[in-house]
C-alpha cells in the first residue's frame, strides 16, 4: 500500500486537531512523541487504498519566528520527507492566516489550502470563495468545517489526486511592480543560461536568489554562473531596497506578503452583513474588563479547586481504604514476614499512593483543558501578567503555582501551559514554595504546640503565606541570576472563545492521566520499595518501632546528617522525620510520633504528641524546623514529575540543592533570631 | 526684532522636530481609541513576531483594554484580539485617526 505523507501546518487556533479527527473519523491512532516542551502528533489511517500518515507541527504564525515551536515547524519543513503540506486556515482570519500560507509557499513543496471553520465564517455573514483563492494563488483550496463535516471528503481527494500528481502546481502569487521587474531580471538571466535546480522553476529560484535563502545561495555560488549573476543581483537587491527605503529583508518581505494578504482576501472574501459585534467581543467585554475580570476568574478558580479536592476527596477515601484493606490482607495471608512486608508496606502502600493523586488529577486537568480550549486562558494571562511579570514569572504561571497549594503533582504538571522555557523552568522551581496540603498537618501540629488555639490560625495563615512571597522573591532571584537574558515578548492571541467537543477534552485529559500512572508510577514504585527497606533493615530485636527506626539505614542516616542540622538546633528524632518526609509529607507527623514513643497510629491533633513535643523541642527549634519542612524538597511523587517535567534528573539534582540551601538558610535565620 | 523672531522660528521648528521624534506610541494610547500604525522600532525577533500577527506599518489598531495597573493592553486588529505588555507597545508608533 502506498503511503501518503502529510505534514499539517498552519496558526495557532485555527482548529488543526479537530481536523485530524473529523478527517480520521473512528480509524484513529494517535501515537504522542511529546519533546519537552513542544510536541508533534502522528496519525495514521487508510483513505481510498492508500496509507495516509499526519504529522501535526505545533501551532505556528510564522515559520521565520524565534520561538521554539516555530523552529520545530521550519526544521521539519525543510528537512524532513513528506509528500504534501497542508496548510490549514481559520476562514474568520484568512487575511492573517495568508501570511503564514505566502511564506509556505516560498518552500516550493506541494500544498493544499484548507479553510477551516468555513460554518463560522458563514455565521458571521464571510462569503469565501476557495475556487478564487484557489486562482489566485495556484494552490488547491478546499472549503471546509471539521464541524459540520462539510468538505472533509473532498479535502481527503484533493490531497490525493495532489499527492499523486507528478508535476507540482507553482504558485501564482505575483510581488509588487518592483519587485516583479527584479524576479523577471533574474529570471531571464537563468533562463538564458538554462540553469536549473531539483524541481525549482527559474522564477522560482529567482525569487529564492531575491529572498537570500542561504542553501540556494550555496548552491550557485559555486557554479561559474555566479560570476555574472552576482552583479545582477546586487543591482536587483538595490533596487528593491532603494524602493522601500530599508535594507531589512524581513520588513521588505512583511510588508509584500502583507499587501498581497489583503488583496487575496479583498478579491475572495465578501461580507455580506456588517454585524455589528461578535459574540467572543461580547464576552470579552465582561471577562477582561479591568474591575471585574480578576473577581469573576478567582471565583472559577476557587470553583475548580473546590470540585477538585472537595470531590476528589471522596474517590480518594476509597481508594486509601481499598488499598488498606489489599495490604491488611496481604499481611495476614502470607505468613513470611519479609515478604508480605514487602508486599504490604512496600509495594502496595507505593502503588496506593500514585493512584491516590489520580482523581485530583483528572478532575484538575478536565478543569485546565476546558479553560484551555474554551480560549479562556489567554485572556487570565491578560490579567495577570501585570503582577508575575514584575517577578520574573508570565500571567500563566498563576495556574501551576495556585494548584501547588494543593498537590505539587498536578501542578507540575500544569506548567505545560506555559510555552515560553525559562518561564515553565522558574515557575516549576517555585511551586514546592506554594505548601501543599500534605504539609498541613505538620504545620497544624506545631502550632497548636506552640500557639494558643487563638492563634494557632492566623500563624498557619501567615506561614502559607511567607511561603508563597518567599516564592515569588525567589523566582525574582532565578530571574535575575540564573534564567538570565531578554524576556519573551508578550504578545499573544486571544482566540475566540469556542466550545470543545467532549471527544477532544476526553483525549487531553486521558493522555495525561496515562502518562502520569505509566511514568510516575514506575519511579515512585522503585523508590517507596528503597524507602521501605532503609527502615526496615537491618532488623532490630526490640519490638518497640521507635528503636527499630533508629537502629535502620534511614536512622542511621539520620543521626549521620545531625551535624549538618546541628545550626538549625534540630537532634536526631527532628532528622530523621524530616528526611521520612521526602518519602511523602505526611509521613513527617507519624514519624514523630513514633520516635517520640508514642506509636504509629499518631494524629496531628493527638495531645499527647503535642505535649510532648513542647516539653522536649525549644521554641526556636520548632519553628525553625516549621520553616524548613516549608521549603524543603517536596515529596517523591512530585520529585519523579518534576524530573520528567523539565526533561532531566539533573534538573532534580538542582531543585535539591535549590530547596535544601533555602531551606537551610532560612531556618538559620528562623532560629537565630528567635534563640 | 528680526532676530528675535528667528529665534522664536527655530524653537518652534526645533519642537516640532522633538515632537515628531518622540512620535506617539501605542502605549499611550487610550482605551477605545483607534490609530494607524506609523512605524516599528525593535529588534528583529520582536518584529517578526508583530508581522505575523498583522501588527505592520499602515495597518488599522484599536486599543479594547487596558489593565488596571496599566501594564497589559488588549488591542484588536485585524479582526483579532492581541495581548500585549507595554513594553512591547512602546515600540510601536502610532498616528491618531
Amino acid at each position: 500500500m502506498d503511503t501518503i505523507k502529510i505534514v499539517l501546518a498552519g496558526q495557532a487556533n485555527v482548529g488543526k486537531s479537530s481536523l485530524i479527527n473529523a478527517m480520521t473519523k473512528s480509524r484513529l491512532k494517535v501515537g504522542n512523541f511529546s519533546g519537552v516542551t513542544v510536541e508533534k502528533t502522528e496519525v495514521r489511517f487508510e483513505h481510498h487504498s492508500h496509507m495516509i500518515e499526519i504529522v501535526d507541527l505545533p501551532g505556528t504564525y510564522s515559520i521565520n519566528g524565534f520561538s521554539s515551536e516555530e523552529k520545530i515547524a521550519r526544521d521539519f519543513l525543510q528537512n524532513e520527507q513528506y509528500d504534501v503540506i497542508l496548510n490549514v486556515l481559520d476562514s474568520t482570519h484568512i487575511s492573517r492566516n495568508l501570511l503564514l500560507t505566502l511564506e509556505l509557499l516560498n518552500m516550493n513543496k506541494k500544498m493544499v489550502i484548507a479553510l477551516n471553520m468555513i460554518d463560522e465564517a458563514k455565521k458571521e455573514g464571510l462569503d469565501i470563495n476557495a475556487k478564487q483563492i484557489e486562482a489566485i494563488t495556484g494552490i488547491k483550496s478546499v472549503a471546509v468545517s471539521s464541524k459540520t463535516k462539510e468538505g472533509i471528503g473532498e479535502l481527503l481527494n484533493t490531497i490525493h489526486d495532489v499527492a499523486d500528481n507528478e508535476v507540482r502546481a507553482f504558485s501564482n502569487i505575483s510581488y509588487s511592480d518592483i519587485i516583479e521587474e527584479q524576479i523577471f531580471k533574474v529570471k531571464k538571466f537563468l533562463d538564458e543560461d538554462d540553469y536549473s535546480y531539483l524541481d525549482l522553476s527559474s522564477r522560482e529560484m529567482a525569487i529564492k536568489l531575491l529572498n537570500d535563502d542561504d542553501k540556494f545561495y550555496k548552491e550557485i555560488h559555486d557554479k561559474p554562473v555566479f560570476m555574472e549573476l552576482q552583479p545582477l543581483l546586487l543591482k536587483c537587491h538595490d533596487n528593491i531596497h532603494n524602493y522601500h527605503n530599508t535594507k531589512s529583508h524581513a520588513d521588505i518581505q512583511a510588508i509584500e506578503h502583507y499587501a498581497i494578504a489583503k488583496g487575496i482576501t479583498a478579491e475572495t472574501t465578501h461580507k455580506k452583513t456588517t454585524n455589528n459585534k461578535t459574540l467572543t467581543k461580547k464576552i470579552d467585554d465582561i471577562l477582561i474588563n479591568k474591575f471585574i475580570g480578576i473577581p469573576i476568574f478567582l471565583f472559577l478558580m476557587w470553583g475548580l479547586f473546590q470540585l477538585t479536592f472537595e470531590f476528589g476527596s471522596i474517590p480518594m477515601d476509597y481508594i486509601d481504604m481499598g488499598f488498606g484493606l489489599l495490604s491488611e490482607a496481604v499481611k495476614s495471608s502470607i505468613a513470611h514476614e519479609g515478604l508480605s512486608s514487602l508486599l504490604s508496606d512496600g509495594i502496595i502502600a507505593g502503588v496506593g499512593a500514585v493512584v491516590l493523586f489520580l482523581p485530583n488529577i483528572i478532575i484538575l486537568y478536565i478543569g485546565i483543558a476546558l479553560l484551555e480550549t474554551t480560549g479562556y486562558m489567554s485572556r487570565v494571562a491578560f490579567l495577570l501578567d501585570g503582577f508575575f511579570h514584575k517577578f520574573g514569572l508570565h500571567g500563566k504561571s498563576f495556574m501551576p503555582l495556585v494548584t501547588g497549594f494543593g498537590c505539587s503533582v498536578p501542578a507540575y504538571m500544569a506548567t505545560r501551559t506555559l510555552k515560553n522555557e525559562k518561564d515553565r523552568l522558574i515557575t516549576l522551581f517555585i511551586i514546592g514554595f506554594m505548601s501543599c496540603g500534605a504539609k498541613l498537618p505538620i504545620y497544624v501540629l506545631f502550632a497548636g504546640a506552640f500557639f494558643d488555639s487563638d492563634n494557632a490560625g492566623n500563624v498557619l495563615f501567615a506561614i502559607y503565606i511567607a511561603g508563597a512571597l518567599l516564592g515569588l522573591v525567589m523566582a525574582k532571584i532565578l530571574r535575575m541570576l540564573v534564567f538570565k537574558g531578554e524576556d519573551e515578548p508578550f504578545v499573544m492571541e486571544m482566540p475566540k472563545y469556542r466550545l470543545p467537543t467532549i471527544k477532544l477534552i476526553y483525549i487531553i485529559v486521558s493522555q495525561k492521566a496515562l502518562s502520569y500512572l505509566k511514568k510516575a508510577g514506575t519511579f515512585i514504585l522503585a523508590a517507596s520499595i528503597l524507602i521501605w527497606f532503609a527502615s526496615t533493615y537491618p532488623k532490630s530485636n526490640s519490638d518497640n518501632p521507635s528503636i527499630q527506626l533508629e537502629q535502620s539505614y534511614l536512622g542511621q542516616l539520620g543521626k549521620a546528617s545531625v551535624p549538618f542540622f546541628a545550626p538549625l538546633g534540630f537532634d536526631w528524632k527532628l532528622t530523621v522525620a524530616l528526611e521520612t518526609g521526602l518519602a511523602a509529607k505526611e509521613v513527617v507527623v507519624a514519624t514523630l510520633g513514633i520516635l517520640y514513643n508514642i506509636g504509629e497510629d499518631v494524629s496531628e491533633d493527638d495531645n499527647r504528641l503535642l505535649d510532648k513535643l513542647k516539653k522536649e523541642v525549644p521554641f526556636a527549634t520548632a519553628m525553625a524546623f516549621v520553616v524548613f519542612s516549608m521549603i524543603y524538597l517536596p515529596c517523591f511523587a512530585a520529585s519523579m514529575v518534576f524530573a520528567k517535567e523539565t526533561g532531566g534528573y539533573k534538573y532534580l539534582l538542582y531543585l535539591f540543592v535549590f530547596t535544601t540551601g533555602v531551606a537551610w538558610i532560612m531556618s538559620f535565620i528562623t532560629y537565630r533570631l528567635l534563640l | 526684532m528680526t532676530i528675535l523672531a528667528l529665534l522664536i522660528i527655530i524653537t518652534i521648528l526645533n519642537m516640532n522636530i522633538k515632537i515628531k521624534r518622540n512620535g506617539l506610541k501605542l502605549s499611550n494610547l487610550k482605551e477605545k481609541k483607534e490609530a494607524i500604525i506609523k512605524e516599528i522600532k525593535c529588534n528583529d525577533e520582536l518584529k517578526q513576531r508583530f508581522y505575523s500577527f498583522g501588527i505592520i506599518k499602515g495597518a488599522n489598531i484599536f486599543v479594547k483594554e487596558v489593565s488596571l495597573r496599566n501594564n497589559t493592553m488588549v488591542i484588536d486588529i485585524e479582526n483579532t484580539e492581541i495581548a500585549i505588555r507595554v513594553e512591547e507597545a512602546e515600540q510601536i508608533e502610532v498616528d491618531k485617526i
